[in-house]
């Protein structure tokens, strides 16, 4: 077990340094994310003429000022590129290697999300002091539900997008279905609206569905607009998808790594 | 252009770039923001010379010696610092349509082709980009098709060509418009022997058959050897040869070489008395001697020991061009 | 004159018919981003749908007018991929790798040479698909466009084109100076995600930056209105007057680079 950390450790390290070098790209590539900014203007001129489903002209900022953050800290887009690796022999080395390949493409993406952290946070602050109405939820059980949502959406994120590329194992073509998950999970996650204001039926629906999971449980828990009593069967929903995409995942490889061995692609 | 005038012209060209600096780190970028600090760079310095209608001229000079920019100059796509350039009575940097469609440019490490589609698919975009009449157009391309052997290979994605392949294919492109210049910059870099000499043949070939001027660099000395009779040379930007390749050894190299095979070993020292040893084995030895005296000591050689067999000879080009730029480097 | 149209037109034809060359070595692309085109028409529609469950307007503007001017965004975000991006692309790889010298050794203009080369036809979906839209909600409208309305419209999709054009001209031109644009170039593309909703549902200070700062408006609200034939003659006129401004400002920008390129290159 040791062992394992300590590699786990050494993976993390390199593409910290990585991150460092790409620094940046990786900056633009974050301020580059305009849709939910869109959104909000959108919100915030139908809301100056009241309240929209709960929702206040303060608390749409809020949401969308949070959501830029936590989108950028509980994402991964490694889908497509895994889906190439496998695809065109590049995932070959990887497979030598003493531990599972996926462990490099689950940590590979978490030594730049600190970088976020200096972006975000201080226009955050300076909203949340200055803009009247804006609310975050600070209490200290708050930040530990907040922790574990994130930790369950950013490993749906992964699962779900790892399961797809695995596709590649038999598919030459897997990376639109990727692409798919993404318009569906842009849709449904809280990342374009809040997914209170969907017509009740589809925010109903959505309880049952992973994507809620991916982003708009943690955005709902930070800015307060979930109940406390909702917050123990919405993280075990997400805990549940984390399993369900845990078991597809691991099922897919182990066919996968035998069909791409046997061929000796 | 006036006939007998020469097709290019170089007067006293200099071209320089300028190199702005910046020491690292932080403070550094702060520092050059405000002040920059430039040095120039003279990449062709003072060069003039010209060529004939119909020459193949070997343009030679290590990485950085001002070869690739001259070619640039020449084919319009820089514009001189200073001096005079004419090519086939037009200033290149102009880039004159009517100018454009008499030269050509092939560089062997770039390619022009389409990478996806057949190379037949680039000649036809060629043939509407030139105003290549259709007559002519067939002709051409049957007399390329003749000559580079290339059947099969238009018809085949660029992409699945070899690079020998690819490099007839994009000199098929280069020519389809008939230039009257060739400008040619490295265009048998990275192909195996055989395929060189094919190339090679078909540069000589194209040159007899439609007294194009031809300019060419190479790091192949076979390539010059066998194409040019007339080698320029630069060295950091200045002119240091301009003649006939086979007058490069007599006027720059001071010595011949003496292969000599011996019946019977012979002592070392009676041969540096003769001439610097290059090579000294059992019975065949290299020699240097000065070019003046060479009649002499051959003479005593053949005195003083038993020779089976000896041959005297210029030294190898490569050897006279690497002597020339270290004694440059030095001096 | 005459004779020049009919070179260019003669060359842009060969053009076309090397992408579509092109595109069918990568059929399965083709189809998997037709299947794309539609899911994106998806999302994008249904999120701003959701505005409507709450509101009869955002700014002045209905659901189906709305979805007017999603369906230009849509459309001219398809026009973008299949035929500025790729050319983009290949301006900046020719920058890279050198090969730019081909183009300017071409007895044809290099600016059109290098920016109307390539054509993406997998991403006509995308085109088709705004233009479904458009059409579908002009029924749902019942509202036949004026005539006038329709001559304005394809007027001002024009300029709307010219104006997208010449912005993406001069980014892309920068590469001459900067060796990796790609970067900035989507930083500043990213502000066109402001175009899929109509200017005025923005608060006042957003619209008028988006209408004379970044001409976002003259793109997808200012044609939309065209459609439902309320463009104001000025607002026409002066979206006329940013496409042609704009395209000589980008073509000069790139004439002084390629004088920079020729005298400063190695």
């Amino acid at each position: 077990m040791m062992r394992l950390w300590r590699k786990l450790a050494a993976i993390l390290v390199v593409y910290w340094a990585r991150a460092l070098e790409y620094r940046i790209v990786i900056l633009i590539w974050i301020l580059a994310t305009t849709v939910p900014l869109v959104m909000m203007g959108v919100w915030m001129q139908l809301a100056s003429t009241g309240d929209i489903g709960g929702y206040s002209r303060g608390d749409f900022i809020a949401y969308y000022m949070a959501n830029l953050l936590l989108l950028h800290l509980v994402s991964t887009w490694h889908g497509p590129e895994l889906s190439r690796h496998i695809r065109q022999g590049e995932l070959n080395p990887l497979l030598l290697k003493p531990f599972h390949p996926l462990w490099i493409y689950a940590l590979r993406p978490l030594p730049t999300k600190p970088l976020r952290l200096p972006i975000f946070l201080p226009p955050i602050i300076l909203v949340a002091w200055l803009v009247p109405g804006v609310h975050y939820d600070l209490r200290p059980i708050t930040w530990l539900a907040l922790g574990i949502a994130m930790a369950v959406a950013y490993a749906i994120t992964f699962l779900a997008q790892t399961a797809l590329a695995l596709l590649a194992f038999w598919m030459a073509q897997a990376e639109p279905l990727i692409v798919l998950w993404f318009h569906l999970r842009m849709l449904f996650s809280g990342y374009l609206v809040p997914i209170a204001l969907f017509p009740e039926s589809v925010t109903r629906l959505l309880f049952w569905l992973p994507f809620r999971y991916t982003l708009s449980l943690p955005l709902e828990i930070i800015t307060g607009k979930l109940p406390q009593g909702e917050w123990l069967p919405a993280l075990g929903m997400g805990l549940a998808w984390v399993a369900f995409f845990y078991g597809v995942t691991w099922l897919l490889w182990r066919a996968g790594v035998r069909a791409y061995t046997a061929v000796g692609a | 252009m006036h006939p007998g005038e020469p097709v290019i012209q170089v007067d006293r060209l200099k071209r320089y770039y300028r190199v702005h600096h910046r020491r690292p780190g932080m403070w550094g970028a702060l520092v050059s923001f405000f002040h920059r600090e430039y040095t120039y760079v003279r990449a062709v310095d003072d060069i003039s010379f010209s060529l004939e209608a119909g020459e193949i001229v070997g343009f030679l000079g290590p990485n950085g010696a001002g070869k690739t920019t001259t070619l640039k100059v020449l084919s319009g796509l820089l514009y001189p610092t200073a001096g005079r350039v004419s090519v086939l009575g037009f200033e290149p940097f102009r880039r004159e349509k009517d100018f454009l469609k008499q030269i050509t440019l092939v560089m062997g490490q770039k390619n022009q082709l389409i990478w996806d589609l057949p190379a037949a698919d680039t000649f036809l975009l060629n043939k509407e980009i030139y105003e290549i009449p259709d007559d002519e157009y067939r002709a051409t391309l049957a007399e390329l098709d003749e000559l580079l052997e290339l059947g099969p290979l238009m018809t085949k994605q660029v992409r699945k060509l070899s690079l020998g392949e690819r490099m007839k294919c994009e000199l098929a492109a280069a020519l389809l418009h008939r230039p009257r210049v060739l400008f040619l910059d490295e265009p048998t870099i990275g192909l195996d022997v055989t395929m060189q000499a094919k190339i090679r043949e078909f540069i000589a070939e194209y040159n007899r058959r439609h007294g194009a001027t031809i300019l060419l660099t190479s790091h192949y000395m076979a390539d010059v050897t066998a194409l040019c009779e007339r080698v320029i040379i630069i060295h950091h930007g200045r002119l240091i040869y301009d003649g006939p390749l086979q007058t490069l050894a007599e006027r720059t190299a001071p010595y011949k070489v003496l292969t000599i095979t011996f019946r019977s070993p012979v002592p070392r020292e009676v041969l540096q008395n003769l001439g610097h040893v290059v090579q000294y084995e059992a019975l065949r030895v290299t020699l240097h001697v000065p070019r003046e005296e060479t009649a002499k000591r051959a003479a005593q050689l053949l005195a003083q020991a038993q020779v089976e067999d000896v041959t005297i000879e210029d030294p190898p080009i490569e050897e006279v061009i690497a002597t020339i730029f270290r004694e440059k480097e030095a001096g | 004159m005459v004779e020049v149209v009919r070179r260019y037109g003669r060359l842009w034809w060969l053009f076309l018919l090397n992408s579509l060359a092109v595109e069918l070595e990568y059929r399965a692309a083709m189809i998997s981003e037709s299947v794309l085109a539609l899911s994106r028409l998806g999302w994008q529609l249904a999120g701003i749908w959701v505005f409507f469950v709450h509101r009869e307007r955002i700014g002045t503007w209905t659901l189906w007018e709305a979805a007017v001017v999603l369906g230009l965004f849509i459309f001219f975000d398809g026009l973008i991929e299949a035929f500025f991006r790729p050319n983009m692309e290949a301006i900046i790889e020719h920058i890279r790798t050198g090969t730019l010298d081909f183009v300017l050794l071409k007895p044809v203009d290099a600016q059109f040479l290098a920016t109307v080369r390539w054509v993406r036809f997998r991403h006509f979906g995308d085109m088709l698909a705004g233009m479904g839209l458009i059409a579908y909600a002009l029924l749902r409208l019942r509202r036949t466009p004026p005539l006038w309305g329709l001559v304005s419209l394809w007027a001002l999709m024009l300029a709307a084109a010219v104006i997208l054009y010449s912005i993406l001209l001069v980014l892309v031109t920068l590469a001459f100076w900067f060796v990796d644009v790609t970067n900035i170039i989507e930083l500043v593309w990213s502000v066109y995600e402001a175009g899929r909703v109509p200017v005025d549902a923005f608060p006042d200070v957003v619209r008028v930056v988006l209408t004379f700062i970044i001409p976002i408006a003259f793109i997808t609200t200012v044609p939309a209105e065209a459609l439902l034939g309320r463009v104001t003659p000025t607002f026409a006129s002066l979206s006329l007057f940013m496409a042609t401004i704009s395209l000589a400002i980008s073509t000069g920008f790139w004439r002084y680079a390629l004088r920079h390129y020729t005298s400063a290159s190695s």
